[in-house]
């Protein structure tokens, strides 16, 4: 028969924790901080080489919160934009092949290309189902997080999502 | 003897095991939610949660086979009870296990094999950018705690009633750090920057997910063909069977013993030997603890053949 932990057991496992405790929360902050990675390393590309490739899809005139959305992203990564621009299939294309860093343009909702490229939140809504936004490369985790946070800076619609 | 399958002295520990199950379902739950709200694109958070919502067949199998088995009378049409529920539930709950185990790690090696790179975002909360990741780590460290105690309690109760559904089910609930551990090295890992890490965690999970699968169908399968009782957590013949099947033939010298299982008790067979004049209840032979004897449901008796041969000519004119 196991016999009940006693008072005095259960004080020293608190104090035990109690004691590592700050430790503890310490690591998980710094942590916090150095996570996630990009496991191309696409933002310290960027803030090494101070450039960011972005492309546009053509046929659609950009809202002013695009250009916001852009200043903030370019603020962030002290980096100069270069823009491209072109039919939405190839440059999504070379959003997934990392050849651009971030493509913007009014895509559908549910974009077949949802698995393809990482959409961010929506900088403003279209017609119907459609979206303006960006995409990044899948998996890009903290450059993505950077777009993210930038969208949700400059836009409603972004905060709200 | 009760009207239903159930033996009278286990009914007390039925009713504890089918309320523990119902908080094992209310966790489990509670689990699936909480997985749920931060799955993202991970992979390794897609069978993590596919995972846990499987690890709601075995208790519901077992709820329903329990209540079954204490409530269900027997009838014309089911003359030996419903003590065979279990068993079927057993199967299911395997075949679910092993079914979609195989499918998780298909995705997995997919997923390895087209270098896919998880996607996983942020999202504001309390007015703070927080990496989805942290959330995923939150709730796989939540997911492990629940199944750990559930697992230690339901073990002695799965011992007591002899119950393979609920053995299962608690093996995996104690295992499950192991599957939470691979999880959260997984996102762990995404989160540095190692793309396969996810994909890979995601591997190993439904590897473990097989393992239980493919060991809970055979010894379901087993019973199912009338296969020699096995062992609560393995494949292998259990021991009080052994046991039992060198008593009888101790006791019947020359006779062939064949014993197999309808859930939780086990029926006996004593081949080439007639009843024996002192008729006795089958749990008189039982051969260890007496607080187990339920567990022998049935012993009978098949003469030898030269007696069916006497018989037969004896009633020719």
């Amino acid at each position: 028969m196991r016999s009940a932990p006693k008072p005095g057991h259960l004080y020293a496992c608190y104090a035990l924790v109690m004691r590592y405790l700050p430790a503890l929360a310490l690591t998980l902050l710094a942590g916090c901080n150095s996570l996630p990675r990009d496991p191309d390393g696409t933002l310290d590309r960027i803030r090494q080489q101070h450039r960011l490739t972005v492309g546009w899809v053509d046929g659609a005139s950009p809202p002013p919160v695009v250009r916001r959305f852009l200043e903030e992203v370019a603020r962030d990564t002290h980096a100069a934009i270069i823009l491209r621009s072109g039919a939405a299939e190839p440059l999504l294309a070379q959003v997934r092949d990392g050849q651009i860093d971030l493509l913007i343009g009014p895509f559908e909702k549910d974009s077949p290309w949802a698995g393809d490229v990482a959409f961010g939140p929506p900088l403003a809504r279209g017609a119907g189902e459609i979206e303006i936004k960006a995409a990044a490369r899948n998996g890009e985790n903290r450059w993505i997080m950077l777009a993210e946070r930038a969208a949700r800076t400059v836009s409603q619609e972004a905060r709200a999502e | 003897m009760s009207d239903n399958s159930l033996p009278d002295e286990l009914a007390a520990t039925m009713r504890k095991a089918i309320r523990l199950e119902y908080w094992n379902l209310f966790w489990t739950a509670t689990i699936i939610v909480t997985m749920g709200l931060v799955l993202g694109q991970s992979q390794t958070m897609k069978t993590a949660w596919v995972e846990d919502t499987l690890g709601v067949v075995p208790p519901i199998m077992f709820v329903i086979a329990a209540h079954m088995e204490l409530r269900g009378t027997r009838s014309a049409h089911f003359p030996f009870g419903f003590e065979r529920v279990n068993g079927l539930g057993f199967f299911v709950a395997a075949v679910a296990l092993t079914a979609v185990g195989a499918l998780l790690l298909y995705n997995a090696i997919m997923s390895l094999i087209a270098t896919e790179h998880a996607t996983v975002g942020s999202i504001v909360l309390f007015g703070q950018h927080i990496w989805l990741g942290w959330l995923m780590i939150a709730a796989q460290i939540y997911s492990l705690i629940p199944p750990l105690f559930i697992g230690r309690k339901e073990l002695p109760l799965a011992e007591e009633l002899n119950d393979k559904l609920l053995h299962t089910d608690a093996l995996m609930n104690k295992a499950n750090w192991l599957t939470g551990a691979a999880g959260l090295a997984g996102i762990i890992g995404l989160g540095l920057g190692w793309w396969w890490a996810d994909a890979l965690a995601a591997a190993i999970i439904s590897v473990a997910v097989i393992n239980d699968g493919v060991k809970a169908l055979r010894s379901s399968t087993a019973e199912l063909v009338d296969g020699a009782p096995r062992a609560l957590s393995q494949p292998a013949l259990s021991e009080d069977a052994q046991a039992l099947c060198e008593h009888l033939q101790a006791e019947f010298p020359g006779t062939t013993v064949r014993l197999r299982e309808t859930g939780r008790l086990i029926r006996a067979e004593v081949h080439g030997a007639h009843s024996p004049q002192d008729w006795q209840h089958p749990r008189r032979y039982w051969p260890s603890e007496k607080e187990r004897a339920w567990r022998l449901a049935q012993v009978s008796f098949v003469p030898p053949v030269e007696a069916v041969a006497e018989l037969l000519s004896d009633s020719k004119p």
